[in-house]
């Protein structure tokens, strides 16, 4: 019951406060990873050296339009990356094409593998022993 | 009847006049209705439900899906849940290989088949355990339902029929991708078509069955992030007409298949998706369902240990090895079953030599095994140039391993089997052809027979044996269809046939509000 209130209040806040930028995102997550431990929120200070590269900021993936929380759902991801197909299609050449798995097709979400502020992981690797590096 | 009625009411009676009051109270403060259930399997209405539907199908696979997609196109407003983030269960990794009898593809090649030789070839590998009325529902609605998959969702399946372990003639159809997603991913547009929302990450808690008998909604997790109990927040969900419950069986469940059968212990490696777990057949038995056969858990017998899961050698096993090829045990060099038996045979005798088997084709018997490539580049299968070689390989005594090969040719050439009793398939040839195909086997954890019960119009059956108002079940989740084997491909049929008719019964439910 308590924790229930904690995650709509968290909620409320971090909805809240999303559109004074990032700072306060920053003081936030800080402040319940202490407290709560929270993986939501997770190393918010991190991204992989593919987006800072690309110059992406916190409010690029964490916008007010996110449905959930303020967390970047697979169309988020898709609005730079282009559709699932188009993914699939990047890594035609891979066998297997970790885009395109034979039960799923391309249309799994992003975040099964991909996680920014923590390491990836390769969720075909639940049933498979093929690995592969996932960025 | 009046007896029990009886008695409940003086029970009630006796509540009221003692510690009752104590127990509205807290009650009362959780925010539900004034009213304590009486039966065990009764929960406490929420008094306020977050959400509502007609019909809500519990589970994406080839059962759940089935029954939404009828479900909706007999105009009931459904939802379908999954608790993966991922839809399709075991139905969307299967081998997409499904039984039909009397089927075109059998007409056309001439083979004579009927939905009565089905229920029989099911009878003998169910030892008899089979619930005959739900057996003979599989068997005479399989070309149907098959049918239905083509025409109605445009899954689409290679020319030949397949003669599986078990089945006496050949009578199962197998998707153009070698998997069930082949028929699953159709299912999953059809589901899109028809509007009807389907939620992952979404985990079935508990099922309310009011004092009345009757099923009147759940309570699901949504944003459940698989494996992490509590994930997601709790939602009540008021469910009109009925729940189907198609969450699958629990082969992937080690502590609960552990004990149902103290054999399948940890140290069985699995074929089955992650969430082939026990919580919802739980669930069903809390509610008071009568539990049928529950410890015939089914180890697939072509399986190779040297990769996880299901993986791919099974295709080698099934396409060649098999139907083409022999097993044979290293250290006697000989055959030691028909490789064409039933699951549970074929399993139990590989168990019963004390290693590895090793399953063998030649040239002619890999023409039509699909992925041989794959498997031979991550030395599954391996490949050889003569017999003696593979035998040094996998070191099996290569004197009686020659025997064995030239008996058996012989018993190709004059088409009787007369040591194990294998059924040749007209295209069978002498193992001769260079080169040789050898893989290792050994059994894994892949079907559970055993589950809930239901009739024949999929409501689920309780422990005095009434049918439980509201709450419908189908696909492997489910117990008697199978008996104590079931064969391979007759669980898709199985799903398919149950799942549609569980979804058209639940959509003529009457609502309860
Ligand atoms: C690798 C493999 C290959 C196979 N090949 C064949 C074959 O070729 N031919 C054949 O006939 N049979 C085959 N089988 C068997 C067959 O695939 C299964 O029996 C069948 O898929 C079961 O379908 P289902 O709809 O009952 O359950 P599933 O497809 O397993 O779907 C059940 C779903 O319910 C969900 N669920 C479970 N609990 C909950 C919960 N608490 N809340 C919400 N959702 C929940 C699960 O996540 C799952 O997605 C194979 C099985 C495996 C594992």
């Amino acid at each position: 019951m308590a924790s229930e209130c904690f995650i709509i209040i968290k909620r409320r806040i971090i909805i809240g406060l999303s559109l004074t930028g990032c700072v306060s995102i920053f003081l936030i997550s800080l402040f319940y990873q202490t407290v709560f431990s929270s993986d939501v929120l997770g190393n918010a200070n991190s991204l992989k050296a593919y987006h800072s590269d690309a110059e992406l900021s916190c409010n690029d993936c964490h916008t007010v339009e996110n449905e959930v929380q303020n967390i970047p759902a697979t169309d988020d991801c898709l609005e730079c990356h282009g559709d699932m197909e188009a993914v699939a299609q990047l890594t035609a050449d891979k066998d297997p094409n970790p885009h395109d798995s034979p039960h799923y097709g391309p249309y799994l979400d992003c975040d099964l593998c991909h996680h920014e502020h923590k390491i990836s992981e390769n969720y075909c690797g639940g049933c498979h022993e093929w690995v592969s590096s996932v960025p | 009847m009046k007896d029990s009625k009886q008695k409940q009411f003086s029970r009630r009676q006796f509540l009221k006049a003692t510690g009752g009051a104590t127990a509205l109270a807290g009650v009362a403060s959780a925010g539900f209705i004034m009213a304590i259930p009486q039966k065990s399997f009764a929960m406490p209405l929420p008094k306020k439900w977050d959400s509502e539907v007609d019909v809500l199908v519990i589970g994406s696979g080839f059962a759940g899906l089935a029954a939404g997609i009828e479900a909706a196109e007999a105009g009931a407003v459904t939802v379908i849940i999954d608790k993966m983030p991922v839809p399709g269960g075991n139905s969307i990794i299967n081998g997409g290989l499904v039984s039909a009898a009397g089927s075109p593809k059998q007409d056309k090649e001439k083979i004579n088949d009927s939905p009565d030789l089905m229920y029989k070839d099911m009878l003998k590998a169910g030892l008899g355990l089979n619930h005959q009325a739900l057996a003979r529902v599989v068997t005479e609605k399989s070309n149907e339902a098959v049918q239905w998959t083509i025409k109605h969702l445009g899954a689409q399946y290679k020319d030949r029929n397949l003669h599986l372990g078990g089945h006496s003639v050949p009578r199962s159809y197998y998707t153009t991708n070698s998997s069930g997603s082949g028929i699953v991913r159709p299912q999953l547009n059809k589901v899109k078509d028809l509007g009807i929302p389907l939620k992952l990450n979404c985990y079935l808690e508990q099922v309310y069955r009011d004092e009345d008998g009757r099923i009147k909604g759940v309570n699901v997790r949504e944003g459940y992030k698989f494996l992490k109990e509590g994930s997601g927040q709790s939602i009540s969900i008021k469910v009109r007409r009925g729940v189907v419950v198609a969450a699958g069986g629990f082969a992937n469940d080690v502590i609960y298949r552990k004990i149902q059968d103290p054999k399948v212990d940890d140290k069985v490696q699995c074929t089955n998706h992650q969430g082939a777990t026990a919580e919802c057949l739980k669930e069903l038995l809390r509610l008071h369902a009568n539990p049928v056969q529950l410890s015939w858990i089914q180890l697939g017998p072509w399986s190779c240990p040297l990769e996880k899961g299901m993986g791919i050698g099974y295709i080698f096993a099934i396409n060649a090895a098999f139907p083409y090829g022999i097993m044979v045990s290293p250290k006697t060099g000989k055959r030691f079953i028909n490789e064409l038996a039933d699951r549970k045979i074929r399993a139990d005798a590989i168990i019963n030599t004390g290693e590895w088997a090793v399953g063998i084709a030649d040239q002619e018997g890999v023409k039509r095994t699909a992925k041989i490539d794959k498997m031979l580049e991550r030395g599954i299968v391996k490949k050889f140039d003569t017999i003696e070689a593979l035998a040094k390989e996998y070191k099996i005594n290569v004197a009686e391993y020659k025997k064995t090969i030239f008996q058996y040719n012989s018993f190709v050439k004059s088409g009787k089997d007369t040591e194990w009793g294998k059924p040749f398939q007209s295209d069978c040839k002498p193992i001769t052809t260079p080169p040789f195909y050898g893989m290792y086997l050994w059994p894994k954890a892949h079907h559970t027979m055993g589950g809930a019960q239901i009739n024949t119009k999929a409501q689920v059956i309780d422990l005095n044996q009434n049918v439980i108002p509201g709450l419908y079940a189908a696909g492997e989740i489910t117990g008697g269809v199978h008996g104590a084997v079931r064969l391979g491909s007759v669980a898709i049929t199985d799903c398919l046939v149950f799942g549609r008719i569980a979804g058209k019964q639940v959509a003529g439910e009457k609502p309860w509000a």
